[in-house]
């Protein structure tokens, strides 16, 4: 047993050589891998940036060939930097040499891997499909059920894709009107109660730590009865409803609160920018103005482009800019906000 | 930190700070953080980078000592994170970073993926 092994070994190790002289890849190139390897360690030598644009995935080769053993399989969408390699071997064999993270037995490192350029393309190129739009991290609905890793169920939403030329633009965007009595002075909000000789009063903390806050009134929403405020957190942020009589109910939402024109439903978005996740939470508003969160969930593949505008909204369906989560951004860190497509989301949920 | 020799970092937390209901717990595995932008004087008061002024508490993008700063973030890139969220100031963007609002007093640090071998 113990001559098989080495001579397995060997006759692999021959069997890759010969490989490698058929591929025109020489020891001149191999030298040049290692070196690259360890410059790469320390200068990001990266000659280009471009996209998965395989919608199954792009599989990652150890060496420049389709028989070399395959290390792993990137996602579409997924960012790729391009080293800097022999230009002649990438023409030939159409495959490029990328710096990725290889998980691999025990070692996990960056280090220079190939893939088939056939499937690498520009940010542009990279979109939504309506099969993506309903896969989710997590969602929970009214009745408690809380949901892992699953697509929503079409029963409660229904998510499409339109055309600009599609969207109704005569829909009325539900913005709660902003008012003029309300103002900030020196970092205090102020708000008086209705009936009440009372203010309510909010103040800026201003402090790098867990107890940042920063407060931006809004709007007062009449059919509500109730104003609304932001509150900014040292990372993220909230808006919540106050009621304007006693003040002491607080709604909080993940994202500005758009309401339906008949005021039974809130719809609020939110870009998670730790996560790369699309946030939705939809609320009732009930007979007595109270409001009761009817769906909550993480999207795992869009992220709102801008949760404070939305392109229209109706009595049952929400239409928003939205990207595809693994190009929100643009390769110079840039939002990528030439290159969103609009969402419609469409709700039939129980409002009794 | 150590690569780079500084004496004023000022570093708040390998947390998520929001507090948030419903949040992943991947926010607060220790890997993620948070730390004020470098300044000129060295003081390790804040930085806004959504301000201009040179000097104050805070200061703005001018007071940031943006030779330092990207310097650190290369450090922080070379030992593994890989994604960082700031602010885009004076049509520019730190090293390594992506705009994103909440980031301008801050910069955040995410995506942890080292180089290393586990020996059994």
């Amino acid at each position: 047993m113990k001559k098989i092994i080495p001579l397995y070994i060997l006759i692999s190790l021959s069997s890759c050589i010969q490989k490698k002289v058929n591929n025109s890849y020489t020891n001149k190139n191999l030298a040049e891998i290692n070196t690259i390897e360890k410059t790469v360690q320390d200068n990001q030598d990266f000659i280009d940036t471009l996209y998965v644009t395989a919608k199954d995935g792009l599989e990652i080769r150890n060496k420049p060939s389709i028989e070399s053993s395959l290390l792993g399989v990137l996602p579409y969408g997924k960012k790729v930097h391009l080293i800097n390699m022999d230009k002649e071997i990438i023409h030939e064999k159409k495959f490029v040499s990328i710096y990725e993270y290889i998980p691999n037995d025990n070692t996990y490192e960056h280090r220079v891997v190939y893939v088939d350029s056939e499937y690498l393309g520009q940010i542009e190129e990279i979109k939504l499909s309506k099969d993506l739009l309903c896969e989710t991290y997590f969602y929970n609905t009214t009745d408690e059920n809380n949901f892992e890793d699953e697509c929503v169920d079409k029963s409660i939403l229904k998510f499409n894709l339109v055309a600009e030329n599609k969207v109704n633009q005569k829909t009325i965007l539900s913005k709660i009107p902003d008012t003029t009595y309300i103002t900030k002075v020196d970092g205090t909000l102020t708000i008086p109660l209705q009936k009440s000789n009372n203010n309510l009063i909010f103040k800026d903390v201003l402090k790098d730590n867990d107890n940042y806050r920063e407060y931006k009134y809004y709007g007062y929403s009449e059919p509500l009865n109730k104003h609304l405020i932001y509150e900014a957190f040292y990372e993220g942020g909230e808006f919540f409803f106050v009621d304007k009589v006693n003040g002491k109910e607080k709604i909080s939402f993940i994202g500005y609160p758009f309401i339906s024109p008949n005021n039974e439903i809130i719809v609020t978005f939110n870009a998670n920018p730790y996560e790369n996740s699309g946030e939705l939470e939809i609320f009732k508003i009930t007979s007595k103005n109270k409001i009761e969160k009817l769906f909550s969930g993480n999207f795992k593949n869009w992220m709102p482009l801008d949760q404070d505008n939305i392109l229209s909204i109706d009595n049952n369906n929400v239409i928003i800019k939205v990207l595809y989560s693994k190009v929100f951004w643009n390769k110079d860190g840039n939002l990528n906000s030439k290159n969103f497509q609009l969402l419609k989301l469409s709700w039939k949920l129980n409002l009794n | 930190m150590l690569e780079c020799n500084y004496e004023d970092f000022v570093f708040n937390g390998f947390s998520k700070a929001d507090g948030r209901p419903g949040k992943s717990s991947s926010h607060k595995n220790g890997y993620n953080g948070d730390f004020r932008y470098l300044r000129t004087d060295k003081s390790g008061k804040n930085v806004h980078l959504d301000k201009s002024d040179e000097k104050g508490d805070p200061c703005g993008w001018k007071g940031m000592d943006e030779t330092r700063q990207n310097t650190f973030n290369d450090a922080l890139y070379k030992f593994g994170w890989k994604d960082m969220l700031s602010w885009k100031y004076n049509k520019k963007l730190l090293n390594h970073s992506k705009h994103f609002k909440g980031h301008h007093h801050h910069l955040h640090v995410q995506n942890y993926k080292p180089n290393f071998t586990i020996k059994s």
